[in-house]
């Protein structure tokens, strides 16, 4: 997915990043669009198109009209193209960081309203002369505005445009001139046409009367030919004519077309004064009836999106003088948002404000150190959006507390719990993968590799991701490593070690089943061990020391060497010596074979812990046997 | 008159002879009755030496005088294993064997007095009679 929104935006990017991974549900989905999106509207268009119209609502001031992705800026339905990401991007950092102009900008500002002032309609019903002399001071004080940095020398390229539409002026009426010329030449051909072919028709009537009878059908050959050039001469004047006709309205209309492209471009420029002064010369210029956009049939569908729609002057002009009030609005906003603490939202209202009108005296001339307070704080939004787009969820988090340091109104609840969200499922992926690293074969290879997928889609930055590949790699060197140390651990009886280190083996010997059933073995005899010992400890508190003797002679047969039970022998030994001394010359009676001697001394530490299970079986089992190994008496 | 001169009295030299003949025919009554007959001459079981190295007393006979105590195995061919409390101060049991044909019927509670041998280390009935 990508992140079509801006910084203003965001608090969306990580629904989307979140959406786009397919994380499990219960974590409800949050809209990729704002509230005030509409259904299946571009990224960033909070705009209603059906609105159009010059009668819509005032500047939305709380919509999100800046699409970074398309670079384009969304404005009551109107679509200005703001040029590359990152150009508009460093175009509002730039903004923000740099100092408004030291000197010059009022000036500028003065001769820019005093050429508004003299192209006023107010004027028009002003005296030809005076009138002509407006037009022309106006047309003098656009050079002198070129001269500061601030203009960008639109004016002088306004001054040029006009300076060639009045020059096509002269050029058209020169070309009139050769029209009216042409059509007196051709007025004169056909005169003379007219009457040579009168003297020749009465000359041809004569001359047939005398030579009727020798020479009935011959025509007048001379008058012919001389009446054929007069008609050629005739035809080139009148395509002269036309071809300066054509001229003339070809070079009129590519003047007026190149003036509606110059106040077409400063329009989307978003040069609104520009685009107001460039309307005062052409109203001057151009008749009325001339007041059509023809041009840019594009940019004007992206201005007025609206069918049918036949773009005027007047409507550029219109377009200009309200966004320009809504520059204003959206200062005023921001001074009061700024006022009020809110930062977060003081800056979209700045950054909406500043692409709108960019060029605005207000947006110039706005106070540096309230727009370098700005500068953190937007870097910080940028940055979130930069890792969120690259799922770098620990920097986000990071530079998340960092925004709400610096604007408090920052929503940023939900990105802290998509976030977590995030994490958590990234975790849960790669527990998944650990899991499944226990399965045996293709299955569980398969297994591992779709698990850290999912993993790393979510979080690539995944620490356990990290851990998880290390204990892989190391694992071939963990098994060479471990395989001989079981086999001594084993073979000299140290279970107890093996059972504290079971979790080390067991991922060491997985794919080892004989060593896995000696690990299972011994892990059932410590296992066993330690509920006797548990039960052992239970009986000695209750009192029944003998019993608990039992038990920690049912431990030792489990592993005798085993370190529990060592230490539970030596603590309750000098408890019951007696019965302890008893058992002991069984065990070693009956190791020896004296199955007699043992099964007396059986009897006798019986006779002490008549309860004892351990010697009743050890008196059965020996009863058998000696039973067994007594010879027949005859 | 002299004692010996009188025809009621028994002369003193039968007395002399008869009281020493009657003593030692007493004694050789007790000595008989004392001596248990069969199990005459045996020596007690010495159970605390038997617990502690049986296999010094390995093919000595002994007296043994206890009650059985229970059953511990048995077989028709071989005999019966037996646990036997002893009648002595101990009160201990121990192991014994009473091979098939020897001694009465077994129960539980009888006591009986033994003739015992240590075969190996197992107590061995080569006798017995109910006390």
């Amino acid at each position: 997915m990508t992140f079509k929104r801006h910084l203003a935006t965001a608090p969306l990017l990580f629904t989307g990043v979140l959406l786009a991974q397919g994380l499990p549900t219960g974590h409800p989905a949050a809209p990729t669009t704002g509230p005030a999106a509409p259904a299946g509207g571009t990224a960033g268009n909070y705009s209603s198109s059906t609105a159009e119209g010059m009668a819509d609502r005032l500047f939305d001031v709380k919509s999100d009209s800046v699409d970074a992705e398309s670079g384009t800026l969304q404005w009551k339905g109107k679509t200005f193209n703001l040029g590359d990401t990152r150009v508009i991007r460093a175009r509002f950092d730039r903004f923000l960081a740099s100092p408004p102009p030291e000197s010059g900008y009022d000036e500028y500002s003065r001769l820019i309203d005093a050429i508004t002032a003299r192209l006023s309609a107010m004027n028009f019903s002003d005296t030809a002369a005076n009138r002509s002399r407006n037009l022309q001071e106006a047309w003098n004080l656009l050079f002198e505005a070129s001269k500061y940095e601030f203009d960008g020398n639109a004016s002088v390229t306004l001054a040029n445009q006009v300076m060639k539409a009045w020059r096509t002026r002269g050029e058209l009426e020169n070309l009139r001139i050769d029209v009216i010329q042409q059509k007196a030449i051709q007025k004169q051909q056909e005169e003379i046409l007219t009457n040579r072919a009168d003297a020749l028709v009465e000359k041809s009537a004569g001359k047939r009367e005398l030579n009727a009878s020798k020479k009935a059908n011959q025509p007048a050959v001379t008058g012919v030919r001389e009446m054929a050039l007069l008609e050629e001469q005739r035809a080139e004047t009148k395509a002269a004519i036309a071809k300066t006709e054509a001229q003339r309205a070809l070079v009129g209309v590519q003047t007026k077309l190149e003036f509606q492209s110059t106040i077409v471009a400063y329009m989307t420029q978003r040069r609104f004064r520009h685009v107001l002064l460039a309307n005062a010369f052409y109203r001057q210029i151009y008749k009325a009836s001339h007041q059509q956009v023809q041009v840019g049939e594009k940019e004007m569908k992206e201005l007025f999106p609206v069918s049918n729609f036949v773009p005027s002057l007047e409507t550029l002009d219109s377009v200009a003088r309200e966004a320009m009030g809504d520059v204003g609005t959206g200062l005023r906003t921001f001074e009061q948002l700024d006022a009020m603490g809110e930062r977060h939202a003081a800056l979209e209202r700045l950054q909406e404000t500043f692409f709108l009108g960019e060029y605005e005296p207000g947006i110039i001339r706005l106070p540096y150190a309230k727009k370098r307070s700005y500068v953190e704080l937007a870097r910080d939004m940028r940055d979130l959006q930069k890792f969120g787009d690259e799922r770098d969820l620990e920097a986000a988090e990071e530079t998340l507390a960092r925004i709400c340091a610096l604007a408090k109104d920052f929503p940023a609840a939900r990105i802290r719990s998509k976030i977590r969200t995030a994490r958590q499922a990234s975790d849960m992926a790669v527990l998944a993968a650990k899991q499944a690293a226990l399965i045996n074969g293709k299955e569980g290879h398969d297994k591992v590799a779709e698990q850290l997928a999912l993993a790393a889609k979510i979080w690539p930055l995944n620490p356990g991701i990290k851990n998880f590949m290390t204990e892989m790699t190391g694992r071939v060197d963990l098994v060479s490593q471990r395989m001989p140390e079981f086999d001594r651990l084993h073979d000299s009886g140290k279970f107890r070690e093996l059972f504290e280190r079971k979790e080390e083996f067991a991922l060491a010997l997985i794919q080892d089943k004989p060593r896995m059933d000696k690990l299972n073995e011994v892990l059932r005899r410590i296992g066993r061990i330690e509920a006797l010992a548990e039960q052992a400890e239970a009986l000695a508190a209750q009192g029944n020391r003998y019993l608990a003797w039992d038990a920690v002679q049912e431990a030792s047969k489990c592993a005798p060497d085993d370190s529990r039970v060592a230490a539970l022998r030596s603590r309750y030994a000098a408890q019951v010596a007696d019965y302890a001394k008893l058992l002991a010359d069984a065990a070693r009676a009956e190791g020896e074979g004296r199955n007699g001697a043992a099964l007396a001394a059986y009897l006798a530490a019986q006779d002490l812990n008549r309860g004892s299970k351990f010697c009743q079986e050890a008196v059965d089992r020996l009863s058998r046997a000696a039973l067994e190994s007594t010879p027949a008496v005859r | 008159m002299s004692p010996a001169s009188s025809p009621g009295k028994i002369p003193p030299l039968l007395l002399a002879f008869a009281i020493p003949a009657c003593v030692l025919v007493f004694a050789v009554v007790v000595i008989v009755v004392r001596g248990g007959g069969r199990f005459g001459g045996l020596e007690p079981f010495p159970h605390a030496v038997y617990l502690r190295d049986a296999e010094t007393l390995r093919g000595n006979t002994y007296l043994l005088r206890g009650q059985i105590d229970s059953r511990l195995a048995q077989d028709e061919t071989k005999g019966s294993l037996i646990a036997v409390r002893t009648l002595d101060a101990a009160a201990s049991r121990v192991p014994v064997f009473v091979p098939a044909g020897v001694g009465p019927n077994l129960a539980v509670g009888q006591r009986f007095k033994m003739k015992i041998s240590v075969r190996r280390d197992m107590l061995t009935v080569e006798d017995m009679e109910k006390l």
